[in-house]
């Protein structure tokens, strides 16, 4: 059946014109998927090593940012982070920057020149973050404690035990979770076309609205989506299976 | 300088309970010391309070003249003097062994990566696992992730080994060629410290015994006079009449 469609799709002109209009969404999708991701990562490492700080204020402060961004629905996350957060942003920077703003040194920000797809972006970040955060706590967690020692007892200072101990390893065991976050997030990227950003469903969107080929335009869509995402499996578990190298037990 | 350990007059306690009394202990360089005693004695404890890996609360250790205080830096200039070899291996299982080898050397004394190779190299041709230099941990059997640990520690060149019951683990048939590996140590002229239960190979390479029982020294002697009772303790003569039978 997919080889049917596929067919039909290269070799109908109308077809072929709805993807060709789709298609350049595809760029957007994975810029914004791409940003968002990356740091999300950032920020769910830096809560998920917050977890364990020996600060209770610090401890409590990242339970209390998860906690709070996870029970928000990400679309309801992006209109407050667009019209409400990002707003708001722009007059406390206007207004920390007013001396050297009056001074003409630079120029005063408008609200019209925070992007609609930045403001999509950090919506997408924070709301992710908090889901991160659990999946690094869980693979830092999961780290044999005896390699730990290990480590420091070689005089690995902490900060290097981290990095070439307890980090690799975690990573090792959470990249499914993170794979599958990731894969979860190009289809949540979706979303962000509610702000009008182009982005492949915005596009699909304006197109059926003219056309009201709906059936043709969002049969498009889906398999658009399914190729990114069965592409990006395929590609993790390649992944996966190199940095597993060490889980073999005989060569070849 | 001839002290590699000082400790003087050292108490631990796990919240409430107190798991070392006061110890005092030397240890001169080339010396070779064997720690016994019951389970739960504090022989574990007493190791590890040395790299600091367990924090004391009284008393003061001194480790090749550097204090050993709980605090990053001090610490981690003792660990990189203080070679340390545990009873589970404790390997870096995602790393081949050649790695496991050049990590430290190359991330705390700063050497270049081809010395460090060099350096793993000879180590571990001198533990004989010359074949085994790309295989990770999972690969390797018991006996032989021993003495990759051994060399290891070794690659740091330490001016003294702590072994924490290095045998314990292991299958009775791969115990022999680790405690090989240690005797070729100790007659290298190696400042050791090892905790074991093998009490013929302590008879062999031990130049005290120290025997602890509930979290105190209770004896420190030559090994000819542990061997033949002299000077110990009763709880020590039961504890050697095990090992007899």
């Amino acid at each position: 059946m997919f080889a049917a469609t596929g067919f039909k799709v290269w070799s109908d002109e109308l077809y072929q014109q709805i993807f060709s209009i789709v298609s350049a969404g595809i760029g957007v999708t994975l810029y914004v998927t791409a940003c968002a991701f990356t740091m999300a990562s950032i920020i769910g490492l830096v809560a998920a090593l917050a977890f364990k700080s020996p600060f209770n204020f610090i401890r409590q402060s990242a339970r209390f940012y998860c906690e709070v961004v996870r029970g928000i629905p990400i679309l309801v996350l992006l209109f407050y982070m667009a019209f409400v957060a990002a707003p708001a942003l722009v007059v406390a920077v206007n207004f920390v920057c007013s001396y050297p703003q009056n001074a003409g040194w630079i120029p005063v920000i408008e609200i019209r020149d925070f992007s609609l797809t930045w403001r999509a972006i950090i919506a997408l970040t924070i709301s992710y973050s908090a889901f991160l955060a659990e999946v690094f706590r869980a693979g830092l967690q999961a780290v044999d404690h005896g390699q730990i020692e290990a480590a420091r007892a070689l005089g690995l200072s902490r900060i290097k035990v981290f990095r070439f101990v307890s980090f690799p390893i975690a990573l090792r065991t959470i990249l499914p979770p993170l794979g599958n976050d990731f894969i979860s997030m190009i289809k949540d990227s979706a979303l962000v076309s509610v702000l009008g950003v182009g982005d492949i469903t915005q596009m699909a969107k304006m197109y059926a609205g003219g056309s009201f080929l709906f059936f043709e335009t969002y049969s498009i869509v889906a398999m658009v989506y399914l190729f990114i995402t069965i592409s990006l499996s395929l590609l993790l578990r390649a992944i996966e299976q190199k940095l597993s190298a060490h889980e073999k037990k005989y060569h070849g | 300088m001839d002290n590699i350990v000082e400790m003087d007059a050292v108490s631990k306690w796990f919240g409430h309970t107190r798991v070392l009394t006061n110890v005092s202990l030397q240890v001169n360089q080339g010396e070779r010391l064997v720690i016994c005693g019951p389970s739960g004695s504090g022989k574990s404890t007493l190791i590890r309070t040395l790299n600091g890996l367990e924090p004391h609360q009284q008393g003061s250790i001194r480790v090749c003249g550097l204090p050993v205080t709980g605090h990053a830096r001090d610490d981690d200039r003792v660990r990189s003097q203080v070679g340390m070899v545990f009873q589970h291996f404790n390997l870096f299982a995602h790393m081949t062994v050649l790695d496991n080898c050049t990590l430290a050397p190359r991330h705390v004394s700063g050497i270049t990566a081809k010395e460090a190779r060099e350096r793993a190299m000879d180590y571990l041709g001198k533990v004989h696992l010359l074949n085994h230099v790309n295989k990770y941990p999972r690969q390797l059997s018991g006996g032989q992730k021993q003495r990759v640990a051994i060399a290891r520690a070794l690659c740091m060149q330490p001016r003294v080994m702590l072994f924490d019951e290095p045998t314990s683990a292991l299958d009775p048939e791969m115990v022999a060629e680790v405690l090989d590996v240690m005797t070729d140590l100790a007659t290298g002229g190696m400042t050791m410290l090892c905790i074991t239960h093998e009490m013929k190979f302590a008879r062999d390479i031990a130049s005290r015994i120290v025997f602890m029982d509930e979290g105190a020294i209770s004896s420190d002697s030559p090994v000819r006079d542990f061997f033949a009772g002299v000077g110990i303790s009763d709880r020590a003569r039961l504890f050697l009449n095990q090992f007899r039978t």
